[in-house]
């Protein structure tokens, strides 16, 4: 299970038929801002990979970002920044936070899909991820 | 000029002589008048009748007129009037008494006897009735005859007629002494006492009148024969006839008989002649002696006075002025001269004896009449003068000597040229001082330490307020003018004057209208010989402009460093505003061009989703889509350009060391890979290294050699060349092309952002590399430029200074002015 966290239903949309392609889109839990993802990481079931936009209303991805890394149920959840911005300080503040991995959000469609694909082969089958995780 | 001396000669004569004429005149006119009115009012006859010896009335006449002759002619100035009158009265006389005479000697009567009174026949010793005896007849014409010449200035003779009258009349004298009546009584020798006396009074003052003529003459010399005759006179002339009386009236009484008295009278009259001559030599030897001893002392004072006039430094010369006819000096002769002169007159000594005129044909007629009014008026002089005759100074002292009318000058004088040439060239200097002092507004002065009293000049009294000159100026006069604030000041200049000798000072004064000057006084102390100061002499300038010029000056650099401080905060406050605004701009066109990507994805994505999707739309609408995207993705390279634009200037400079030559490599790499298809020739200068930031001069490279890969594109083969150009202290590196090249004549829009030289369909591309090339070089203190032509490849330059390891930001305004995003 795949949380999407992203405001833009228009992308949204583009990143759900990515994931189609790929058969990873029932999967999917969309947040459209960072306190509906803070909700969603709240219940008992924990997806396997939170795929994370930084501009977000309400709370922004990188706070969502933190409070993930705070909680030591969370702590080790898979977190993926999938953002438009390609600028040093995002990259640099992401990970100091503790991300995973930072992808550009291409803007090929193709691109695009198989970025999803790739990320959605590597986090969801490939990725061994700590038991207490689960 | 005789009648001034004579005068003067009459003031000196003894009162004796004066008073013995007037003495005598006065004596004939009482004894003539007593007799003439005696006859007149009828007594004489009556004593006539009596038997008394009576003077006639024709003596008594005559001796009234030769009485009142003498009076008149009693002093030599007299007037013709007076001296006609007097010449008729003695021609009166003389004529009474000639033409009795001749009745005497040819005895008849011509009628004149009893003209005026009438005396009975045989009166006593009486030749006929009242006719003066023959005695007095004779000696009243040569009395008339005497008067005469007197009055018509013949006084030899007048002198010698005297004498004779006083000697007839000796003969009835002595008889009437000695009681002789045969001298007086007889018809022959028959005159009256009267007469006898008034005779002799007038014979006597016709010898003392003339004073300045026989016997008077010797009589009146100040020297020992006059002294002689004055006191021999009385004896020789008295004595006997004294004696004689004494012997006679000896005699009468019975005392000694004829023998004794004759042995008596001889033995008294030598005695006594002998006392007297006894006297008189002695008095005469001592006299000779003081004489001789008088001419000594001359020799010697002449002697003294010789070698005086020998050996003098001075000249010395003694001159007689020469007169013309209408009395005015136009010449002198030289009479002597001393040895010194001619060193001095500048004359040869051969002058003596000769005029002035002669040795100095052209000399000024002032100096004749200088010297021609020291002979005349007798005042000396002292005369300081220049000739130009000879173009010599003198200076000398002039007097008269000799006699007034010698015109004698003696002149002792020296040659003062070269004295007045040096205190003419010592005023010329000082003039000159004087004047270039005048000429620069200096006023100098010149103080004496002793009396505190300074000479100074006119400009100097101005200086402190006065128009005219200042008749006396002291340091405290000075001091009352400078204002009491600046007076310890120059009491410590002076001090310090004192111990280096050199006075400045720089002070306020007080003119008399009460206006407030700046004045600048420099001096320099002056030494005597034991070293102690006794002058301080110097210059004095007003400084008022200059002072107010300084004052000027302060408040306006005051003014102009507010202003600049002014100016710079408000510089400040501008530029920190304009960071402002640019760091707002900034942020605006990142959010801008941040917040468009996602749209633009989102078009791109749903054209693309659209193509893929369906086989629904026909060709038309699939070049549509196409066409969607084209334009999707050239809006998302423009903003990215923005972003890269922005982030040039946003980052912060990390500077380093930078391999521009590796860098170069990887760029041309990554273009290779991107068109492999592509056949260009790189040559990539080795070894190029920088300092500055490496991410942002790769950019550069990136921009610039992806350029000309991209403008070269039309060449076969293509060629890129990367080097460097040394330039002094900064590194010139370029990228240069074959490629189409551009018209020079736009290059100045080259690096503005957006801005093209070429169309789209030719060369894509958004106008942001260059913008953002310039923006690196600009924050790396750096220039840029460019060499192109059309079609014949373009050369692009970039310097950077080699030491700049400055971190510049955003905020430097280093950055280029031509960029819209700021």
């Amino acid at each position: 299970m795949i949380l999407l966290v992203e405001d833009d239903p228009d992308h949204v949309e583009l990143a759900l038929l990515a994931l189609e392609k790929h058969n990873l889109s029932d999967k999917v839990l969309v947040a459209r801002d960072g306190s509906e993802a803070l909700e969603y990481l709240d219940r008992p079931e924990l997806p396997k990979l939170v795929l994370l936009d930084l501009k977000l209303p309400k709370v922004s991805g990188l706070e969502v970002l933190k409070r993930i890394r705070a909680q030591q149920r969370t702590r080790f959840l898979p977190v993926v920044i999938l953002s438009s911005s390609d600028e040093e300080s995002d990259i640099l503040r992401s990970y100091e936070l503790g991300v995973n991995s930072y992808i550009v959000k291409p803007l090929e469609l193709d691109n695009f899909t198989d970025a999803a694909r790739h990320v959605g082969v590597y986090w969801l089958t490939l990725n061994k991820t700590p038991m207490g995780a689960k | 000029m005789s009648s001034v001396d004579r005068s003067f000669q009459d003031d000196e004569s003894p009162a004796l002589v004066r008073n013995g004429v007037l003495i005598a005149s006065a004596i004939a006119i009482i004894i003539g008048g007593f007799w003439l009115l005696a006859w007149l009012s009828g007594a004489a006859p009556r004593w006539s009748a009596a038997g008394t010896l009576t003077m006639k009335t024709n003596a008594g006449v005559s001796a009234l007129l030769a009485g009142i002759t003498l009076l008149l002619l009693r002093t030599s100035r007299i007037s013709n009037a007076r001296r006609y009158i007097a010449m008729t009265a003695a021609m009166l006389v003389f004529f009474i008494g000639a033409l009795t005479l001749s009745e005497h000697l040819f005895h008849f009567n011509i009628g004149i006897d009893q003209l005026l009174a009438k005396e009975a026949p045989g009166a006593f010793a009486t030749a006929s009735p009242n006719r003066m005896g023959p005695p007095a007849s004779l000696s009243f014409t040569l009395l008339g005859a005497g008067l005469f010449c007197l009055a018509w200035s013949r006084r030899s003779i007048a002198v010698l007629l005297g004498a004779s009258v006083c000697l007839i009349i000796c003969v009835p004298a002595l008889g009437y002494l000695y009681g002789i009546a045969a001298l007086y009584e007889r018809n022959v020798s028959a005159i009256a006492w009267p007469s006898v006396v008034a005779l002799l009074s007038l014979g006597t003052g016709l010898i003392f009148v003339c004073r300045d003529t026989g016997p008077m003459r010797l009589a009146l010399r100040d020297d020992a024969g006059g002294d002689l005759v004055r006191r021999m006179l009385p004896v020789t002339l008295l004595l006997p006839i004294l004696l004689g009386y004494l012997r006679t009236v000896g005699e009468s009484a019975g005392l000694y008989g004829p023998s004794l008295g004759r042995a008596l009278l001889v033995t008294a009259l030598s005695g006594i002649s002998t006392t007297l001559l006894w006297r008189s030599g002695s008095r005469l030897s001592r006299a000779a002696t003081a004489q001789k001893e008088a001419m000594k002392e001359l020799a010697d004072s002449e002697r003294r006075y010789s070698t005086l006039f020998e050996s003098i430094d001075e000249g010395f010369c003694v001159i007689e002025l020469l007169f013309d006819q209408s009395g005015k000096p136009h010449d002198w002769r030289y009479l002597e001269i001393n040895p010194a002169f001619s060193k001095h007159g500048a004359i040869p000594v051969e002058v003596v004896g000769k005029t002035v005129r002669e040795a100095i044909p052209d000399l000024e007629p002032r100096w004749f009449e200088m010297f021609g009014k020291v002979a005349l008026t007798g005042e000396s002089i002292r005369y300081v003068e220049k000739s130009e005759a000879m173009n010599r100074w003198f200076e000398g002292y002039a007097l008269r000597i000799g006699q007034p009318q010698d015109h004698k000058v003696a002149i002792l004088f020296n040659d003062v040229t070269e004295r007045k040439r040096a205190e003419e060239a010592l005023r010329e200097s000082e003039q000159r001082l004087r004047l270039a002092a005048e000429g620069v507004d200096m006023g100098l002065w010149d103080l004496d330490l002793a009396t505190k009293v300074a000479t100074r000049t006119l400009r100097h009294d101005q200086i402190f307020g006065y128009d005219e000159f200042q008749p006396v100026w002291t340091l405290e006069i000075a001091l009352q003018h400078v204002l009491t604030e600046d007076r310890p000041a120059i009491a410590e200049a002076y001090a310090v004057a004192t111990k280096t000798g050199k006075l400045f000072h720089e002070s306020r004064v007080r003119w008399p209208d009460g206006s407030i000057h700046w004045i600048s006084a420099r001096g320099r102390m002056h030494y005597d010989a034991q070293g102690n100061a006794v002058r301080v002499a110097g210059v004095v300038f007003d400084i008022t402009e200059r002072k107010q010029a300084e004052t000027a000056l302060r408040q306006s650099e005051q003014r102009y460093r507010e202003l600049a401080e002014e100016l710079e905060l408000r510089v400040r406050e501008r530029t920190a505003q304009l960071q402002l605004a640019n760091k707002e701009l900034e942020a605006f066109t990142y959010s801008v061009s941040h917040d468009l990507r996602a749209p633009l994805r989102t078009l791109d994505g749903f054209s693309q989703a659209l193509l893929q999707s369906s086989d629904a739309f026909d060709a038309k609408a699939r070049h549509y889509l196409e066409r969607i995207r084209v334009a999707t993705q050239r809006m998302r390279s423009l903003t990215d350009g923005f972003l890269q634009l922005s982030r040039m200037s946003r980052t912060d400079l990390q500077t380093g060391n930078v391999n521009l030559t590796e860098i170069a490599e990887t760029v041309v790499e990554e273009l290779r890979t991107a068109e492999p298809q592509r056949n260009v020739e790189v040559h990539v200068e080795p070894g190029m290294r920088a300092v500055g930031d490496p991410r942002l001069l790769g950019a550069v490279l990136q921009n610039l050699i992806g350029n000309a890969w991209k403008f070269s594109a039309g060449r076969h083969p293509a060629v890129i060349e990367v080097g460097t150009m040394n330039h002094g202290s900064e590194s010139t590196f370029y990228v240069r092309d074959n490629g189409a090249g551009f018209d020079m004549e736009h290059a100045e829009k080259l690096f503005t952002p957006f801005h093209r030289m070429h169309n789209e369909a030719e060369f894509p591309g958004t106008g942001i590399g260059l913008a953002t090339v310039q923006r690196v070089i600009g924050r790396h203190d750096g220039r840029v430029w460019a060499e192109a032509a059309p079609n014949a490849g373009a050369t692009f330059y970039f310097e950077l200074p080699q030491n700049q390891l400055k971190a510049t930001t955003l905020d430097d305004p280093g950055t280029q002015g031509n960029d819209p995003a700021r």
